[in-house]
């Protein structure tokens, strides 16, 4: 009975991790890439989301298994056995997921600080959220816009503002959003990788016309892009 | 035996439930019954909105009116419906459970449940004069310019906060002070545990978040300045004062759910509860460190960089205790005999729901991850996962289970199955659809979308109106049950409990004798163990 239990538990764990790894390189649920953090952040998305698949399935199963194999035979009005808990069980229990969210929290740290590293000389670009409008400022060019337009490759350090109440600057395919607040400028680091036009999108009720405070990002050549900047100057 | 029928039956007693009555049990079915009718309001505030999304493009509501409905379906779910539903229960059953008459203070009990029909009135009332419009979390300065309803919300708000309150000093007091004889701290059912971690969490935080309505009302009406950035004032810290409420009320939430089907678990196996112990410690400590993770909704506020990675930290640290919990009450039913009773099924459905909820939580907490989704549809479905899937599936869960002992009578079996699978499928149907739209660039409190978005959201406004339809077999089953259902025994799920060691429904006086206890809540299996652990012996001083 001891071996039929061990076989039947690593074939599970066998088929447990075949799940995870399935779910954490077949399941495409994020948009484009489209930036360096995109590409980072994505990673530790498809980890957790292989982890989140293995114990799902093993959860579920359980649930499942037990539903059905412990159902009350008809006529049974008897109790079943007065167990009360298993320490060994209970310890591990704990200390697994306790080294689970120990090991994604250092890993979400170690893409958190990746991500957030100051470029050496990076573009700078003030976002201004209104209702319901965009503006990008670009300082020392005299530009002020409603599409923004950035040289692809270049780190950008967006200087994230409102000029009435809280916005969110989002654009989904960079991978990362920052408030824009009244009486505060916050950063935010992006360096574009694809040459194309993304969303930009308001991450923050802020009032009626908050479905409609878009618009839109291009990303292109550093040559379209000063070829842009001096049109607009 | 025919006093305590009458006590509850309609048209003999029902009268004493439109009254200022300071019986625990009646004051239970007040808050019982009155959260309901508000979980029906603010499920047609959320027809209302998911009937606007069913396809893009603006169709019958514009932005302000959509805010409001949004704003107004989250306040009243939260404040109207779930926090004020598990206080009913607590009220009705923690007396029970613990072997004593009433409550601490009956009187101040009365309060706390009287306060809730006039803020409801209040915060419904605010549609006429232009209703909150500004999210349920009401960020300032946004919620400083909205109009008149506003300032009626954020009146509700302190006064549902101060009922809650209340609530939470009788309930420590009374578990603390009143338990019958020989009910040791360890011999107290799960759900009591659940209740006083829930207070805990009540009395440290509420009065955080009145704190910020008061300023928030000063703003708007004396001309303060607190959450006004160009003069001096700061709108983060309307966030902190918000959340640091905000986040503990969903443990507020959710605790006594969980305690609520701690108890249903060992009953439909007829086996103990596996590791009572580290559940009643786990739900403690989800009470302490749910104190310490506020800050993970303000990720992408523009907060100190560093400052984020403590509450990553705890955020992820929750999850252990929740962990243990859930793999608990699987070794409970494991190796068990279980009956599917409707209380069951929902119990069953809880664990299978709040683990997606759960699960998607961690995605939350992992900043990197946060930054993407946070304010997205990602949410939306993460906090309905664990407050519909989880916490209102609890709720029908104990409802279904103490109907016989509330009313003296038996819902209908088929009709309760009925409502659990329209519930089940429905509450899928609709927010699984919402991950993929928030992972895909779909912002949250929106009344429009793009056209890539169009299909998820209409399967999620499917799921939605079939969730509406489902409510309508259990609004059927309990009217028409408790009116003239067939009648039940004391007893009948043979659980161990004291209040099932009482009449159903129980006299005045909750016990014809006061218990003395000798065992624990849940030793099922145990040859001496026998329905009615109560001893009839009267305890000194009675």
């Amino acid at each position: 009975m001891r071996e039929r239990s061990i076989f039947a538990i690593v074939i599970i764990s066998m088929l447990l991790l075949v799940v995870g790894y399935l779910a954490a390189t077949q399941l495409n649920l994020m948009p484009a890439q489209a930036s360096t953090r995109a590409v980072l952040v994505d990673q530790l998305f498809h980890v957790l989301v292989g982890t989140a698949a293995v114990v799902f399935v093993l959860v579920e199963g359980i649930l499942v298994y037990a539903a059905l194999r412990f159902r009350r035979r008809a006529g049974d009005e008897t109790d079943a056995l007065p167990i009360h808990g298993n320490t060994t069980l209970e310890l591990v229990w704990t200390a697994i997921p306790a080294m689970i969210v120990v090991a994604i929290g250092f890993y979400a740290y170690q893409v958190l600080t990746e991500i957030e590293k100051p470029a050496p000389e990076p573009m700078v670009v003030e976002v201004i959220g209104r209702q319901f409008i965009w503006q990008f400022r670009y300082p020392g060019q005299g530009v002020t816009t409603q599409e923004l337009h950035l040289p692809v490759n270049r780190p950008i350090r967006f200087e994230v503002t409102s000029g009435d109440v809280i916005h969110s600057f989002w654009v989904p395919q960079f991978r990362g959003k920052r408030d824009a607040t009244p009486g505060r400028v916050s950063e935010f680091l992006v360096t574009p990788t694809e040459i194309g036009t993304f969303p930009v999108r308001c991450a923050e009720l802020c009032g009626p016309g908050h479905a409609n405070m878009t618009t839109q990002v291009v990303v292109e050549s550093a040559a379209d892009f000063q070829a842009w900047l001096a049109g607009e100057q | 035996m025919s006093m305590s029928t009458a006590a509850a039956a309609p048209g003999g007693g029902w009268r004493r439930y439109f009254t200022w009555n300071t019986d625990h049990k009646v004051i239970g079915v007040q808050y019982l019954v009155t959260t309901f009718g508000f979980f029906l309001i603010g499920g047609l505030l959320a027809m209302l909105v998911r009937a606007e999304l069913a396809q893009p493009g603006p169709d019958f509501l514009n932005g302000t009116e959509f805010n409001r409905f949004l704003t107004n379906h989250g306040s009243v779910m939260l404040f109207l419906w779930i926090i004020p539903v598990l206080a009913g229960f607590g009220n009705y059953l923690v007396p029970l459970m613990i072997g004593s008459r009433d409550m601490a203070f009956p009187n101040m009990n009365a309060l706390s449940y009287w306060l809730i029909p006039p803020a409801g009135l209040i915060m419904l009332a605010s549609f006429f004069v232009g209703a909150a419009e500004a999210g349920w979390t009401a960020y300032a300065p946004l919620s400083i310019q909205t109009p008149v309803g506003q300032t009626l919300w954020a009146v509700s708000v302190m006064i549902l906060g101060t009922s809650s309150l209340l609530g939470a000093v009788n309930f420590v007091t009374t578990v603390f002070t009143m338990r019958a004889e020989g009910m040791t701290f360890w011999r107290l059912p799960l759900f009591v545990w659940g209740m006083l971690a829930t207070s805990l969490l009540v009395l440290l935080a509420t009065p955080v978040l009145t704190a910020g309505l008061v300023l928030i009302a000063m703003d708007r009406v004396a001309g303060t300045l607190f959450f006004s950035a160009s003069n001096g004032g700061d709108p983060i810290l309307w966030q902190n004062m918000f959340w640091f409420y905000s986040h503990p009320a969903v443990y507020i939430m959710v605790l006594p759910a969980m305690g609520i089907v701690s108890e249903v678990y060992p009953v439909f196996s007829r086996k103990p509860i596996f590791g009572y112990k580290a559940i009643a410690m786990s739900s403690m400590a989800i009470s302490i460190l749910g104190l310490t993770v506020w800050a993970h909704h303000m990720f992408t506020s523009g907060m100190d960089p560093r400052l984020r990675i403590p509450y990553m930290i705890s955020s992820m640290i929750i999850a252990v205790p929740t962990g243990i919990k859930i793999f608990s009450w699987l070794a409970t039913i494991w190796d068990g005999k279980i009956r599917f009773t409707t209380p069951m099924l929902f119990a069953l459905g809880f664990i299978s729901m709040f683990l997606i909820g759960g699960i998607t939580g961690i995605f939350l907490a992992a900043i990197p991850i946060d930054l993407h989704v946070h304010d997205t549809y990602f949410v939306v479905a993460h906090l309905h996962f664990v407050l519909f899937g989880g916490s209102v599936s609890a709720v029908y869960a104990g409802l279904y289970y103490w109907f016989p002992k509330i009313t003296g009578r038996m819902y209908d079996e088929r009709l309760g199955k009925v409502h659990f699978v329209a519930n089940f499928v429905g509450t899928n149907l609709t927010y699984l659809p919402m991950f993929l739209a928030g992972l895909l660039g779909m912002p949250r409190r929106v009344s429009d979308y793009s056209p890539e978005f169009a299909t998820l959201n209409l399967m999620a406004t499917l799921g939605a109106f079939l969730l509406g339809t489902s409510v309508l077999p259990f609004i059927y089953n309990a009217v028409v049950s408790w009116v003239s259902g067939p009648k039940a025994v004391a007893n009948p799920w043979r659980s161990l409990t004291l209040e099932w060691q009482t009449d159903s429904p129980p006299p005045a006086e909750n016990f014809h004798q006061l218990p003395v206890v000798t065992s624990g809540p849940y030793d099922y299996g145990q040859p001496t163990s026998v329905p009615g652990q109560a001893q009839a012996v009267p305890a000194a001083g009675d």
